[in-house]
């Protein structure tokens, strides 16, 4: 049996104590399988955005186990879940951040160069090419539009041809148009890629781009 | 202004913003200052108020050589109460050991005014009595009822002085005091003995006159006695005019450290200023004006200086107190321990106007920035208008004449504050250089070091601020190092290497033959040098007498008070003839005289000026017939003024001698033998001056260091105020280069790489410019080789670096130690 990208078992996350304390997810169980496409779909506050900081490893489960790519994520330290995600994880924010200091082509060759893998230069212009950008490869930051900024973002985020890629609301700060441009090349780029997508929604209509759609509320798998 | 305060005080439940830095800045700069000038004004407080018990009277006149003649003595009782003291150096003989002592014959009565004070015991009565100065009782282990042989005689202890009264404040060895017979019993006083008479008078209650004009009339009275008058006013003026320096210097460089302080303060008005920056946009859209607005900022910003400033006047107001109670002793005068307020208002002065110059642009930008650009998001400040300028000109020019007004010299004030200014334009210039240098470069390395460089020439970068708030300080710190080792060198090093080891006064002129047969028993082989030896003072100048001048230049020393004169065949070595001729060796004519050419510029004299010159208190007019080039770092003898052979020599003259033993000699049995043959002879062990002089030195060495300190204090907490501004930026990249895999060592090391090339840049700078300002001081003001000390020198800005990377990566790090999934919510 092909080992699953993604195995949470009854994943728990509570923040904060006292009167403060908030539970936000209360046992979520969800395997992905390799290459396959899921989406997360929840409104606001139903703990979607916390179940991928889960998977990405930016946060810990309070509970329950959370394993990727075979890892056991509470198990490994800091460092070791960068080095993951370097490798092997690409991340998409909904709010591109880039590092602004970078141009363009630095900010795609950015997680190759600190992996160490090889021939960042080359690769990172192929993908800046792929994603349609490769007039803008000396461009800062703030000298791209929304679109391009999360275009740069996904280049970042395929680059290293990781085998799981997480997509945090990617079209949540772009208009329909440009934001329906964007998933196309999402998805694009993950089936060249051949890696698996989580990808974190509250539209119906970018979820069903994906082969499977999880419903998530309260901090629960609903479906 | 009612709208703006009522705004004021419910802004200040947001808390102080970025403020922090500004308490701490302009509370570690205002201690500083604070501290430096009370202490000085403690110490002239001390010597004001106490003028009369320091000086032992209100009035002293003094002479060398002699006593007051009958007719002088009686003029003197005619002005008050009069008491004299009979003072010249000799060595003592305290069982095996000997050491250099200061002897005085003093009247029943003595002082005039004031007391001495004891630790124990009480004043000589009889001729076999003397007190001696607590220094050398700790030295020698003597206590009353112990006994001391100086010159013929020996004497029981009966005290252990505390203090005394002393014109000057600096003495040069440890006083003995005993009674006129006492002094008389040990022989010391002969013809040509180099002895001072100093008669101290208590002016009767009420007397009309001052002391000064009292002494001067005096003075001219006996024009050609000699006669040198201290009045109260001048009382302890060696320490006076120590105090009044060092003072300066420790003021000169706490400014310094203010206006590094400075740069703290407007870096925190900014980033206060920042974290309104949505609260002025709102307050702006619903209608407050910009004055308004300003002064909701300013109030704040005016708060928190005024609670530095008490907090660094109130560690300044018992500084007196502290150093007063710590060491005490080892000042001439011990510091008044009230808080010195003047020095206090000064101070404060200081640390508002500056807060001022430096708060007011970052205020006036931040109340008129336009809301929709804010509300939009952006984070561009209103541009900076000249009108923005004129309050803080007016700042700095109230600064720099309030430190002219203030100061004991008005050009090193001007100097050191130009001099400042420069060096802040050339550091300002480094960070632009660098900033610059690291956007050229920036794109050629990899993720980490293009991370690192990019921090140093983003929007917002604190480059420039902090090129100049640590190069400040630390070329400060350099230049003081370089000028501290090459002086320590000199006295450490080259001049006990050929210094002689003894240097010996009062040789009577029939003692030559014995003093040589001494030194050829105790000591064979080593080289003897005698000169003649006399005192007196100059008293006039073609034709016009000293006492008559107003003002005596600064250089013209050979004025004050009584000089050494010798007369010599020959040029002696080390000097050089630049003006002028040298005189025959068989030259017999109407006196001349040979000067030194610096004391001579310093008076406009030339060649062929009258010079008269009191000895004994018979004057002789002289022609000045060269000028001389002196080598003083020589120790050999070093005579500004040298008159030609057959003028003095019927005067009683004493011989003085330098002793150069060969390599490693032991001096003790022969110094203790000269004791016991020749006990008239001083003998002062060039090792012992040179080791008070260096331990002066470094005392002012140790506290001009700790105001340098402050100076680096402040650029650190600039440094670290800098850091902490840019944590959001820090925050987002930190956790960004996480999110796309940096370890936590790679995050750490983009930082590193900013903080290294920044400070690396800065201290390369730092390290220049001090080293070229010490070399400057050393060979062009001391006329010193430059000979510091290269490791500890380069160490330096080593250490500096290091500080400033430590410092900056323990700011960074709360930032950078954030969690990622935290940090996203909130970016």
């Amino acid at each position: 049996m092909t080992m699953p990208l993604i195995a949470l078992d009854d994943v728990h996350l509570t923040l904060g104590t006292g009167a403060a304390r908030t539970e936000i997810l209360r046992g979520v169980s969800l395997t992905v399988a390799p290459g396959e496409t899921v989406a997360i779909l929840g409104a606001s506050g139903s703990g979607k955005s916390s179940l991928m900081s889960i998977v990405a490893g930016l946060e810990r489960a309070t509970g329950g186990t959370a394993r990727v790519l075979g890892e056991d994520m509470s198990a490994l330290g800091e460092d070791a879940l960068a080095r993951l995600r370097g490798r092997s994880i690409g991340v998409v924010l909904q709010a591109f951040h880039l590092l602004p200091t970078m141009t363009a082509l630095q900010n795609v060759m950015v997680p190759m160069e600190l992996s160490g893998a090889p021939d960042p230069l080359p690769r990172a212009r192929a993908e800046l090419a792929a994603v349609g950008l490769a007039s803008r490869e000396t461009h800062y930051p703030t000298q791209l539009s929304g679109g391009e900024q999360q275009r740069v973002a996904i280049a970042r985020a395929t680059a290293a041809r990781p085998q799981l890629l997480l997509a945090d609301e990617p079209t949540g700060n772009l208009d329909a148009a440009t934001g329906a441009k964007i998933i196309d090349l999402l998805f694009d780029r993950v089936a060249a890629a051949g890696a698996g997508l989580l990808v974190i929604t509250h539209d119906p209509a970018v979820a069903e781009r994906a082969a499977r759609i999880v419903r998530i509320a309260d901090g629960r798998i609903a479906a | 202004m009612k709208v703006g305060l009522t705004l004021a005080r419910r802004d200040l439940g947001q808390g102080f913003g970025g403020l922090w830095l500004l308490l701490v800045c302009l509370t570690i700069a205002v201690a500083g200052l604070a501290a430096v000038s009370s202490l000085s004004s403690a110490i002239r407080s001390t010597i004001d108020s106490e003028a009369r018990t320091l000086l032992g009277g209100d009035l002293a006149l003094s002479v060398a050589q002699r006593s007051a003649t009958p007719a002088e003595r009686a003029a003197l009782a005619r002005l008050g109460t009069v008491r004299e003291s009979v003072t010249l150096r000799s060595t003592a003989r305290i069982g095996s050991e000997t050491a250099l002592v200061e002897l005085s014959g003093i009247e029943q009565g003595w002082p005039a005014a004031g007391r001495v004070s004891f630790v124990t015991g009480t004043m000589p009565r009889g001729a076999g009595e003397a007190a001696i100065a607590r220094e050398l009782a700790e030295r020698t282990n003597l206590r009353p009822g112990g006994r001391i042989a100086i010159g013929f005689t020996d004497f029981r202890i009966t005290g252990i002085i505390d203090r005394l009264p002393a014109p000057s404040g600096f003495s040069l060895a440890p006083a003995v005091l005993v009674t006129p017979q006492g002094l008389a019993a040990t022989r010391l006083v002969q013809p040509g003995s180099l002895l001072t008479a100093a008669y101290r008078i208590a002016l009767p209650p009420g007397s009309p006159a001052a002391g000064q004009a009292l002494g001067e009339a005096f003075q001219r009275r006996f024009p050609d006695g000699g006669w040198r008058v201290t009045d109260k006013s001048d009382a302890a003026g060696g320490t006076r005019r120590f105090t009044d320096r060092a003072g300066q210097m420790l003021l000169l460089i706490a400014l310094g450290a203010l206006g590094v302080g400075s740069i703290g303060v407007a870096a925190a008005v900014s980033a206060f200023a920042a974290s309104r920056r949505a609260t002025i946009a709102i307050l702006k859209v619903h209608g407050a004006r910009a004055r308004d607005l300003a002064v909701m900022l300013g109030a704040s910003v005016a708060l928190l200086a005024l609670v530095a400033t008490a907090i660094g006047l109130a560690v300044g107001a018992v500084v007196p107190f502290i150093v007063g109670q710590v060491a005490g002793d080892l000042l001439p005068v011990a510091p008044d321990p009230r808080p010195q307020w003047g020095a206090l208002a000064q101070s404060a002065a200081f640390g508002l106007l500056v807060t001022l110059a430096a708060a007011w642009g970052p205020l006036a930008r931040a109340a008129r920035a336009r809301p929709a650009a804010t509300l939009r998001g952006d984070s561009e400040e209103a541009r900076l208008q000249l009108r923005d300028l004129i309050v803080p000109l007016i700042a700095s020019l109230a600064v720099a004449a309030l430190a002219l007004l203030t100061s004991e010299s008005a050009i090193v004030t001007a100097s050191a504050l130009g001099g400042g200014l420069a060096l802040a334009a050339l550091f300002a210039g480094t960070g632009w250089l660098l900033a610059r240098v690291a956007r050229a470069v920036g794109p050629r390395g990899g993720p980490l070091t293009r991370l690192g460089l990019a921090a140093l020439h983003r929007p917002g970068a604190a480059t420039i601020r902090l090129s100049v708030a640590l190069g400040l300080g630390l070329s400060l710190l350099v230049a003081l190092a370089g000028i501290g080792g090459s002086v320590r060198a000199e006295l450490g090093g080259s001049i006990p290497a050929k210094a002689p080891a003894l240097f010996m006064l009062d040789i009577p002129a029939e003692g030559e033959g014995r003093f040589r047969a001494l030194a050829d028993r105790f000591m064979p082989g080593s080289e003897l040098r005698l000169v003649p030896s006399l005192r007196g003072p100059v008293t006039a100048l073609n034709g016009r007498p000293v006492s008559e001048m107003r003002e005596i230049p600064e250089g013209a020393w050979i004025l004050r008070g009584d000089r050494g004169l010798t007369f010599s065949r020959d040029l002696p070595e080390g000097n050089q003839v630049v003006a002028g001729r040298w005189w025959p060796a068989d030259y017999r004519g109407p006196p001349l005289v040979s000067l030194d050419i610096e004391a001579a510029r310093a008076l406009n004299l030339k060649i062929g000026d009258k010079m008269t010159i009191a000895v004994l208190g018979s004057p002789i007019e002289a022609e000045i017939a060269s000028f001389r080039t002196i080598d003083w770092r020589s120790f050999g003898f070093n005579f500004a003024i040298i008159l030609a052979p057959g003028t003095l020599e019927t005067a009683p003259f004493t011989l003085m001698a330098t002793a150069a033993p060969q390599k490693g000699a032991p001096t003790l049995a022969f110094e203790r033998a000269l004791a016991e043959a020749l006990p008239m002879v001083s003998t002062i062990r060039v090792g012992e001056v040179v080791s008070r002089v260096t331990a002066i030195l470094e005392g002012l060495d140790s506290a001009i260091l700790l105001a340098t300190l402050v100076a680096i204090l402040i650029g650190v907490a600039v440094l670290a105020g800098a850091v902490t501004a840019t944590r959001r930026t820090r925050m987002r990249e930190g956790v960004l280069l996480k999110l796309v895999g940096a370890t936590r060592g790679q995050v750490l090391a983009a930082q590193a790489i900013e903080f290294a090339v920044m400070s690396g840049g800065i201290v390369l700078i730092a390290f220049l410019a001090g080293t070229a300002a010490a070399w400057g001081v050393v060979t062009g003001l001391f006329e010193l080789p430059f000979a510091p000390d290269w490791p500890s020198l380069m160490l330096l800005p080593l250490g500096g670096m290091i500080v400033a990377v430590g410092t900056a990566l323990i700011a960074a790090w709360p930032a950078l130690a954030v969690r990622p999934a935290t940090a996203l919510r909130s970016l």
